[in-house]
Protein backbone atom coordinates (compact mmCIF):
# COMPACT_ATOMS: atom_id res chain seq x y z
CA UNK A 1 0.00 0.00 0.00
CA UNK A 2 1.37 3.37 -0.98
CA UNK A 3 1.96 5.51 2.06
CA UNK A 4 1.37 8.72 0.18
CA UNK A 5 -2.26 7.85 -0.50
CA UNK A 6 -2.84 6.19 2.82
CA UNK A 7 -5.04 8.68 4.64
CA UNK A 8 -5.32 6.39 7.62
CA UNK A 9 -1.53 6.41 7.99
CA UNK A 10 -0.64 9.98 7.08
CA UNK A 11 -3.85 11.88 7.84
CA UNK A 12 -3.40 13.88 4.66
CA UNK A 13 -5.14 14.04 1.31
CA UNK A 14 -6.64 12.18 -0.43
CA UNK A 15 -9.14 11.81 2.33
CA UNK A 16 -10.76 8.52 3.14
CA UNK A 17 -14.42 9.35 3.60
CA UNK A 18 -15.12 6.61 6.08
CA UNK A 19 -12.11 7.41 8.21
CA UNK A 20 -12.88 11.10 8.11
CA UNK A 21 -16.46 10.36 9.22
CA UNK A 22 -15.17 8.44 12.21
CA UNK A 23 -12.81 11.26 13.09
CA UNK A 24 -15.65 13.76 13.17
CA UNK A 25 -17.79 11.52 15.37
CA UNK A 26 -15.00 10.91 17.88
CA UNK A 27 -13.62 14.42 17.93
CA UNK A 28 -15.67 15.32 21.02
CA UNK A 29 -13.63 12.88 23.11
CA UNK A 30 -10.31 14.44 22.20
CA UNK A 31 -8.01 15.59 24.98
CA UNK A 32 -8.14 19.23 25.99
CA UNK A 33 -4.85 20.37 27.56
CA UNK A 34 -5.12 21.75 31.01
CA UNK A 35 -2.58 23.49 33.12
CA UNK A 36 -0.48 21.05 35.07
CA UNK A 37 0.10 22.00 38.66
CA UNK A 38 3.31 20.50 39.82
CA UNK A 39 3.91 20.07 43.52
CA UNK A 40 6.47 22.21 45.12
CA UNK A 41 9.82 20.67 44.96
CA UNK A 42 11.74 22.98 47.24
CA UNK A 43 14.26 20.43 48.38
CA UNK A 44 14.81 19.17 44.88
CA UNK A 45 15.08 22.70 43.53
CA UNK A 46 17.77 23.48 45.99
CA UNK A 47 19.67 20.36 45.13
CA UNK A 48 19.32 20.84 41.40
CA UNK A 49 20.91 24.31 41.57
CA UNK A 50 24.16 22.93 42.89
CA UNK A 51 24.44 19.84 40.74
CA UNK A 52 25.15 19.81 37.01
CA UNK A 53 22.07 19.26 34.81
CA UNK A 54 23.20 16.18 32.90
CA UNK A 55 24.98 14.31 35.66
CA UNK A 56 23.25 11.73 37.68
CA UNK A 57 23.99 12.99 41.15
CA UNK A 58 23.04 11.03 44.22
CA UNK A 59 19.46 11.69 45.12
CA UNK A 60 18.42 13.16 48.41
CA UNK A 61 15.26 11.13 48.42
CA UNK A 62 17.07 7.89 48.10
CA UNK A 63 17.20 5.85 51.16
CA UNK A 64 20.43 5.72 53.01
CA UNK A 65 22.24 2.59 52.28
CA UNK A 66 22.41 0.37 55.22
CA UNK A 67 23.84 -2.98 55.72
CA UNK A 68 21.16 -5.50 56.18
CA UNK A 69 22.32 -8.56 57.94
CA UNK A 70 20.48 -11.51 56.66
CA UNK A 71 19.37 -13.76 59.45
CA UNK A 72 21.18 -16.96 59.61
CA UNK A 73 19.21 -19.79 58.29
CA UNK A 74 18.23 -22.25 60.85
CA UNK A 75 20.04 -25.28 59.61
CA UNK A 76 19.80 -27.14 62.87
CA UNK A 77 17.32 -29.62 61.55
CA UNK A 78 19.42 -30.66 58.56
CA UNK A 79 22.19 -32.46 60.48
CA UNK A 80 19.65 -34.08 62.76
CA UNK A 81 17.68 -35.32 59.79
CA UNK A 82 20.79 -36.69 58.12
CA UNK A 83 21.87 -38.46 61.29
CA UNK A 84 18.43 -39.95 61.74
CA UNK A 85 18.41 -41.23 58.18
CA UNK A 86 21.84 -42.78 58.62
CA UNK A 87 20.80 -44.54 61.80
CA UNK A 88 17.63 -45.80 60.18
CA UNK A 89 19.61 -47.11 57.21
CA UNK A 90 22.05 -48.90 59.49
CA UNK A 91 19.27 -50.52 61.48
CA UNK A 92 17.53 -51.58 58.32
CA UNK A 93 20.74 -53.12 57.00
CA UNK A 94 21.27 -55.08 60.20
CA UNK A 95 17.72 -56.38 60.00
CA UNK A 96 18.24 -57.48 56.41
CA UNK A 97 21.49 -59.24 57.31
CA UNK A 98 19.92 -61.12 60.20
CA UNK A 99 17.02 -62.10 58.04
CA UNK A 100 19.33 -63.44 55.37
CA UNK A 101 21.17 -65.50 57.94
CA UNK A 102 17.91 -66.87 59.28
CA UNK A 103 16.69 -67.87 55.87
CA UNK A 104 19.85 -69.75 54.95
CA UNK A 105 19.24 -73.43 54.40
CA UNK A 106 20.73 -75.76 56.95
CA UNK A 107 24.00 -77.55 56.27
CA UNK A 108 23.75 -80.96 54.60
CA UNK A 109 25.00 -82.80 57.64
CA UNK A 110 22.81 -81.01 59.99
CA UNK A 111 19.29 -82.29 60.05
CA UNK A 112 18.33 -80.33 63.06
CA UNK A 113 16.09 -77.36 62.41
CA UNK A 114 17.53 -73.85 62.21
CA UNK A 115 18.19 -72.35 65.51
CA UNK A 116 20.04 -74.00 68.27
CA UNK A 117 17.72 -75.92 70.47
CA UNK A 118 17.56 -75.29 74.06
CA UNK A 119 20.32 -77.14 75.87
CA UNK A 120 17.74 -78.38 78.33
CA UNK A 121 15.80 -80.22 75.68
CA UNK A 122 17.21 -83.45 74.38
CA UNK A 123 16.57 -84.79 71.03
CA UNK A 124 14.57 -87.93 71.68
CA UNK A 125 15.75 -89.43 68.44
CA UNK A 126 19.40 -88.68 68.92
CA UNK A 127 21.68 -91.31 70.31
CA UNK A 128 22.66 -90.59 73.84
CA UNK A 129 26.01 -92.11 74.65
CA UNK A 130 26.05 -90.64 78.10
CA UNK A 131 23.05 -92.54 79.29
CA UNK A 132 24.25 -95.66 81.14
CA UNK A 133 20.74 -97.15 81.25
CA UNK A 134 20.64 -97.60 77.59
CA UNK A 135 22.10 -100.66 76.04
CA UNK A 136 22.73 -101.64 72.54
CA UNK A 137 20.09 -104.35 72.56
CA UNK A 138 17.25 -102.34 73.85
CA UNK A 139 16.81 -100.02 71.00
CA UNK A 140 17.13 -100.34 67.39
CA UNK A 141 19.24 -97.50 66.58
CA UNK A 142 20.10 -96.31 63.25
CA UNK A 143 23.64 -95.89 62.31
CA UNK A 144 25.61 -93.75 64.63
CA UNK A 145 26.32 -91.36 61.94
CA UNK A 146 22.96 -91.69 60.30
CA UNK A 147 20.62 -88.78 60.62
CA UNK A 148 17.66 -89.20 62.84
CA UNK A 149 15.21 -87.55 60.51
CA UNK A 150 14.09 -89.45 57.50
CA UNK A 151 13.63 -87.71 54.23
CA UNK A 152 10.28 -88.91 52.95
CA UNK A 153 11.17 -88.05 49.39
CA UNK A 154 14.56 -89.66 49.38
CA UNK A 155 15.57 -92.92 47.83
CA UNK A 156 14.41 -95.78 49.83
CA UNK A 157 17.66 -97.57 49.48
CA UNK A 158 19.52 -94.66 51.01
CA UNK A 159 17.14 -94.17 53.81
CA UNK A 160 18.29 -95.58 57.04
CA UNK A 161 15.79 -97.73 58.71
CA UNK A 162 13.56 -95.84 60.95
CA UNK A 163 14.35 -96.31 64.56
CA UNK A 164 11.87 -98.41 66.33
CA UNK A 165 11.55 -97.71 69.95
CA UNK A 166 10.32 -100.48 72.07
CA UNK A 167 10.19 -100.88 75.71
CA UNK A 168 13.35 -102.41 77.15
CA UNK A 169 11.25 -104.98 78.94
CA UNK A 170 9.69 -106.37 75.86
CA UNK A 171 11.42 -108.21 73.20
CA UNK A 172 10.75 -107.14 69.75
CA UNK A 173 8.48 -109.81 68.34
CA UNK A 174 9.21 -108.73 64.84
CA UNK A 175 12.91 -108.72 65.14
CA UNK A 176 13.38 -112.00 63.31
CA UNK A 177 10.46 -111.78 60.93
CA UNK A 178 11.21 -111.39 57.32
CA UNK A 179 9.04 -108.26 57.24
CA UNK A 180 11.45 -106.53 59.49
CA UNK A 181 14.17 -107.29 57.07
CA UNK A 182 14.77 -104.79 54.39
CA UNK A 183 13.10 -105.89 51.22
CA UNK A 184 15.29 -107.55 48.74
CA UNK A 185 15.71 -105.46 45.79
CA UNK A 186 15.66 -107.32 42.64
CA UNK A 187 17.60 -106.03 39.82
CA UNK A 188 15.45 -104.95 37.06
CA UNK A 189 15.46 -107.55 34.37
CA UNK A 190 16.49 -106.39 31.02
CA UNK A 191 13.63 -106.90 28.76
CA UNK A 192 13.26 -106.37 25.12
CA UNK A 193 10.85 -103.80 23.85
CA UNK A 194 7.39 -105.14 23.73
CA UNK A 195 7.96 -107.63 26.44
CA UNK A 196 6.13 -107.46 29.65
CA UNK A 197 7.93 -105.97 32.54
CA UNK A 198 7.03 -107.03 35.96
CA UNK A 199 7.12 -104.79 38.97
CA UNK A 200 10.18 -105.52 41.03
CA UNK A 201 8.04 -105.81 44.10
CA UNK A 202 5.90 -108.52 42.69
CA UNK A 203 7.28 -111.92 42.55
CA UNK A 204 6.85 -113.70 39.36
CA UNK A 205 4.53 -116.53 40.19
CA UNK A 206 5.91 -118.45 37.35
CA UNK A 207 9.46 -117.78 38.26
CA UNK A 208 11.30 -120.57 39.89
CA UNK A 209 12.43 -120.39 43.48
CA UNK A 210 15.98 -120.05 44.44
CA UNK A 211 16.13 -123.74 45.13
CA UNK A 212 14.42 -124.65 41.91
CA UNK A 213 16.20 -126.49 39.20
CA UNK A 214 17.59 -124.72 36.30
CA UNK A 215 14.92 -126.00 33.96
CA UNK A 216 12.61 -123.12 34.31
CA UNK A 217 15.42 -120.84 34.21
CA UNK A 218 16.45 -122.26 30.96
CA UNK A 219 12.95 -122.09 29.71
CA UNK A 220 12.75 -118.48 30.61
CA UNK A 221 15.94 -117.88 28.88
CA UNK A 222 14.71 -119.71 25.87
CA UNK A 223 11.57 -117.73 25.94
CA UNK A 224 13.56 -114.60 26.25
CA UNK A 225 15.60 -115.64 23.29
CA UNK A 226 12.42 -116.41 21.33
CA UNK A 227 13.02 -120.08 20.96
CA UNK A 228 9.62 -121.11 22.19
CA UNK A 229 7.14 -121.38 19.48
CA UNK A 230 4.29 -118.96 19.74
CA UNK A 231 1.09 -120.62 20.73
CA UNK A 232 2.78 -123.38 22.51
CA UNK A 233 1.18 -124.09 25.80
CA UNK A 234 2.73 -125.60 28.79
CA UNK A 235 1.64 -126.70 32.10
CA UNK A 236 2.54 -124.05 34.63
CA UNK A 237 2.70 -126.52 37.43
CA UNK A 238 4.83 -129.09 35.80
CA UNK A 239 6.51 -126.94 33.25
CA UNK A 240 5.93 -129.45 30.56
CA UNK A 241 4.57 -128.53 27.22
CA UNK A 242 1.08 -129.47 26.53
CA UNK A 243 0.15 -131.04 23.39
CA UNK A 244 -2.77 -128.95 22.54
CA UNK A 245 -3.93 -127.98 19.14
CA UNK A 246 -3.24 -124.49 18.26
CA UNK A 247 -6.55 -124.12 16.60
CA UNK A 248 -9.76 -125.93 16.09
CA UNK A 249 -9.35 -129.06 14.05
CA UNK A 250 -12.19 -128.13 11.73
CA UNK A 251 -10.36 -124.95 10.78
CA UNK A 252 -7.73 -125.18 8.27
CA UNK A 253 -4.94 -122.78 7.95
CA UNK A 254 -5.76 -120.82 4.81
CA UNK A 255 -2.18 -119.92 4.32
CA UNK A 256 -0.96 -123.42 4.62
CA UNK A 257 0.28 -124.88 1.41
CA UNK B 1 -4.11 18.02 15.33
CA UNK B 2 -2.56 18.31 18.74
CA UNK B 3 0.62 20.13 19.43
CA UNK B 4 3.52 18.00 18.26
CA UNK B 5 6.38 17.55 20.66
CA UNK B 6 9.22 19.88 20.26
CA UNK B 7 11.94 18.53 18.02
CA UNK B 8 14.32 18.60 20.88
CA UNK B 9 12.08 16.77 23.40
CA UNK B 10 15.16 14.88 24.46
CA UNK B 11 16.61 18.08 25.79
CA UNK B 12 13.34 18.86 27.52
CA UNK B 13 13.48 15.50 29.21
CA UNK B 14 17.01 16.10 30.37
CA UNK B 15 16.06 19.53 31.65
CA UNK B 16 13.02 18.20 33.41
CA UNK B 17 15.14 15.63 35.12
CA UNK B 18 17.21 18.49 36.36
CA UNK B 19 14.11 20.16 37.74
CA UNK B 20 13.10 22.46 34.89
CA UNK B 21 9.33 22.83 35.21
CA UNK B 22 8.94 24.75 31.99
CA UNK B 23 10.55 21.90 30.09
CA UNK B 24 8.26 19.48 31.81
CA UNK B 25 5.26 21.62 30.84
CA UNK B 26 6.33 21.37 27.23
CA UNK B 27 6.52 17.65 27.59
CA UNK B 28 3.03 17.72 29.10
CA UNK B 29 1.58 19.52 26.11
CA UNK B 30 3.40 17.37 23.58
CA UNK B 31 2.63 13.97 25.08
CA UNK B 32 -0.69 14.65 26.79
CA UNK B 33 -2.74 13.44 23.80
CA UNK B 34 -0.83 10.17 23.72
CA UNK B 35 -1.44 9.60 27.44
CA UNK B 36 -5.12 10.53 27.08
CA UNK B 37 -5.61 8.14 24.15
CA UNK B 38 -4.02 5.25 26.05
CA UNK B 39 -6.28 5.94 29.01
CA UNK B 40 -9.39 6.14 26.79
CA UNK B 41 -8.72 2.56 25.70
CA UNK B 42 -9.50 1.40 29.25
CA UNK B 43 -11.47 4.00 31.21
CA UNK B 44 -14.30 6.40 30.58
CA UNK B 45 -13.58 9.88 29.13
CA UNK B 46 -14.22 11.77 32.36
CA UNK B 47 -11.83 9.63 34.33
CA UNK B 48 -9.30 9.75 31.52
CA UNK B 49 -9.03 13.56 31.81
CA UNK B 50 -8.19 13.27 35.51
CA UNK B 51 -5.86 10.37 35.02
CA UNK B 52 -3.81 12.33 32.51
CA UNK B 53 -2.92 14.81 35.25
CA UNK B 54 -2.13 12.02 37.67
CA UNK B 55 0.12 10.27 35.16
CA UNK B 56 2.18 13.40 34.54
CA UNK B 57 2.43 14.09 38.24
CA UNK B 58 3.69 10.56 38.76
CA UNK B 59 6.19 11.02 35.94
CA UNK B 60 7.40 14.29 37.50
CA UNK B 61 7.91 12.62 40.86
CA UNK B 62 9.61 9.54 39.43
CA UNK B 63 11.62 11.27 36.76
CA UNK B 64 14.79 10.37 38.57
CA UNK B 65 14.15 6.68 37.91
CA UNK B 66 14.24 7.23 34.14
CA UNK B 67 17.53 5.70 33.03
CA UNK B 68 17.72 7.03 29.49
CA UNK B 69 16.13 10.17 28.00
CA UNK B 70 15.25 8.26 24.83
CA UNK B 71 13.04 5.92 26.85
CA UNK B 72 10.76 8.81 27.88
CA UNK B 73 7.84 7.96 25.46
CA UNK B 74 7.60 4.28 26.34
CA UNK B 75 8.25 5.03 29.99
CA UNK B 76 5.40 7.57 30.06
CA UNK B 77 3.09 5.11 28.20
CA UNK B 78 3.77 2.53 30.86
CA UNK B 79 2.85 5.01 33.59
CA UNK B 80 -0.43 5.75 31.74
CA UNK B 81 -1.36 2.10 31.42
CA UNK B 82 -0.58 1.48 35.08
CA UNK B 83 -2.75 4.42 36.06
CA UNK B 84 -5.63 2.98 34.04
CA UNK B 85 -5.21 -0.40 35.65
CA UNK B 86 -5.08 1.06 39.14
CA UNK B 87 -8.18 3.10 38.39
CA UNK B 88 -10.07 0.02 37.27
CA UNK B 89 -9.06 -1.81 40.42
CA UNK B 90 -10.34 0.98 42.59
CA UNK B 91 -13.45 1.72 40.50
CA UNK B 92 -15.57 1.94 43.62
CA UNK B 93 -13.55 4.82 44.97
CA UNK B 94 -14.49 8.12 43.40
CA UNK B 95 -12.51 11.22 43.98
CA UNK B 96 -14.43 14.43 44.76
CA UNK B 97 -15.16 16.56 41.78
CA UNK B 98 -15.25 13.70 39.30
CA UNK B 99 -18.58 13.15 37.61
CA UNK B 100 -19.61 9.49 37.19
CA UNK B 101 -19.83 8.54 33.54
CA UNK B 102 -23.44 7.38 33.82
CA UNK B 103 -24.83 10.84 34.67
CA UNK B 104 -25.71 13.01 31.68
CA UNK B 105 -24.09 16.40 31.30
CA UNK B 106 -25.65 19.76 30.48
CA UNK B 107 -23.44 20.36 27.49
CA UNK B 108 -25.28 21.10 24.21
CA UNK B 109 -23.40 18.42 22.38
CA UNK B 110 -24.35 15.78 24.88
CA UNK B 111 -26.01 13.67 22.21
CA UNK B 112 -22.88 13.84 20.16
CA UNK B 113 -20.85 12.85 23.14
CA UNK B 114 -23.14 9.89 23.79
CA UNK B 115 -22.87 8.78 20.18
CA UNK B 116 -19.11 9.16 20.37
CA UNK B 117 -18.97 7.08 23.51
CA UNK B 118 -21.01 4.39 21.82
CA UNK B 119 -18.54 4.31 18.93
CA UNK B 120 -15.70 4.24 21.46
CA UNK B 121 -17.21 1.13 23.02
CA UNK B 122 -17.16 -0.56 19.62
CA UNK B 123 -13.50 0.26 19.22
CA UNK B 124 -12.78 -1.13 22.69
CA UNK B 125 -14.26 -4.46 21.62
CA UNK B 126 -11.36 -4.92 19.21
CA UNK B 127 -8.09 -6.55 20.27
CA UNK B 128 -6.01 -4.43 22.60
CA UNK B 129 -3.20 -3.79 20.08
CA UNK B 130 -5.70 -2.30 17.62
CA UNK B 131 -7.62 -0.31 20.24
CA UNK B 132 -4.80 1.98 21.33
CA UNK B 133 -3.59 2.80 17.82
CA UNK B 134 -7.11 3.43 16.49
CA UNK B 135 -8.01 5.70 19.41
CA UNK B 136 -4.78 7.65 19.01
CA UNK B 137 -5.56 8.01 15.30
CA UNK B 138 -9.32 8.58 15.23
CA UNK B 139 -9.89 10.27 18.63
CA UNK B 140 -6.69 12.17 19.31
CA UNK B 141 -6.06 12.89 15.62
CA UNK B 142 -2.43 11.71 15.63
CA UNK B 143 -0.93 10.43 12.41
CA UNK B 144 0.81 7.12 12.13
CA UNK B 145 4.35 8.49 12.36
CA UNK B 146 3.35 10.63 15.33
CA UNK B 147 1.87 7.62 17.09
CA UNK B 148 5.12 5.69 16.56
CA UNK B 149 7.22 8.60 17.82
CA UNK B 150 5.14 9.33 20.92
CA UNK B 151 4.59 5.73 22.00
CA UNK B 152 8.05 4.42 21.19
CA UNK B 153 6.61 1.74 18.87
CA UNK B 154 7.97 0.94 15.45
CA UNK B 155 6.23 2.63 12.47
CA UNK B 156 5.63 -0.72 10.77
CA UNK B 157 3.93 -2.09 13.85
CA UNK B 158 1.69 0.95 14.14
CA UNK B 159 0.74 0.90 10.46
CA UNK B 160 -0.19 -2.79 10.45
CA UNK B 161 -2.31 -2.38 13.56
CA UNK B 162 -4.04 0.67 12.12
CA UNK B 163 -5.14 -1.11 8.96
CA UNK B 164 -6.12 -4.37 10.61
CA UNK B 165 -8.00 -2.54 13.32
CA UNK B 166 -9.79 -0.40 10.78
CA UNK B 167 -10.85 -3.44 8.77
CA UNK B 168 -12.37 -5.08 11.82
CA UNK B 169 -14.04 -1.83 12.94
CA UNK B 170 -15.71 -1.44 9.54
CA UNK B 171 -17.02 -4.97 9.72
CA UNK B 172 -18.45 -4.40 13.20
CA UNK B 173 -20.08 -1.13 12.15
CA UNK B 174 -21.59 -2.83 9.11
CA UNK B 175 -22.98 -5.66 11.25
CA UNK B 176 -24.34 -3.12 13.70
CA UNK B 177 -26.09 -1.17 10.99
CA UNK B 178 -27.62 -4.33 9.57
CA UNK B 179 -28.88 -5.31 12.96
CA UNK B 180 -30.35 -1.89 13.54
CA UNK B 181 -32.06 -1.85 10.14
CA UNK B 182 -33.64 -5.30 10.71
CA UNK B 183 -35.01 -4.29 14.07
Amino acid sequence: MNAEFDYLWTGEAPVDVEVAQLERELEGLRWQPRALELPAREAEAASTQTRPPLELAPRERTREARVIELPRRDRGWWPALAAGLAVAAAVFGVILALRAVALQPPAPGDAAPAGSPSPDLKDPFAPDDDDPARSDGDFERPGSDAPTLVDPFGDEAEQPPAPRRVSPDLKDPFADSPASQPPKRRSKPRSKPGERRFSPDLEDPFAPDDDDSNGDRDRDRADARGEREPGELYDPFTGEARETPKHAPELQDPFAR
Amino acid sequence: MSTPPSPDWLADVAAARAGDEAAFARLHRGFGAMVHGLLLAHVDPASADDLVQDAFLTAWQRLESLREDRAWPSWLATIARNAARDHLRGAGKRRPGTLPPSLPTDEPDAATRVEAQRLLERIRELPEAYVETLILRLVEGLSGPEIAARTGLSPGYVRVNLHRGMTQLRARIARGDEGASRS
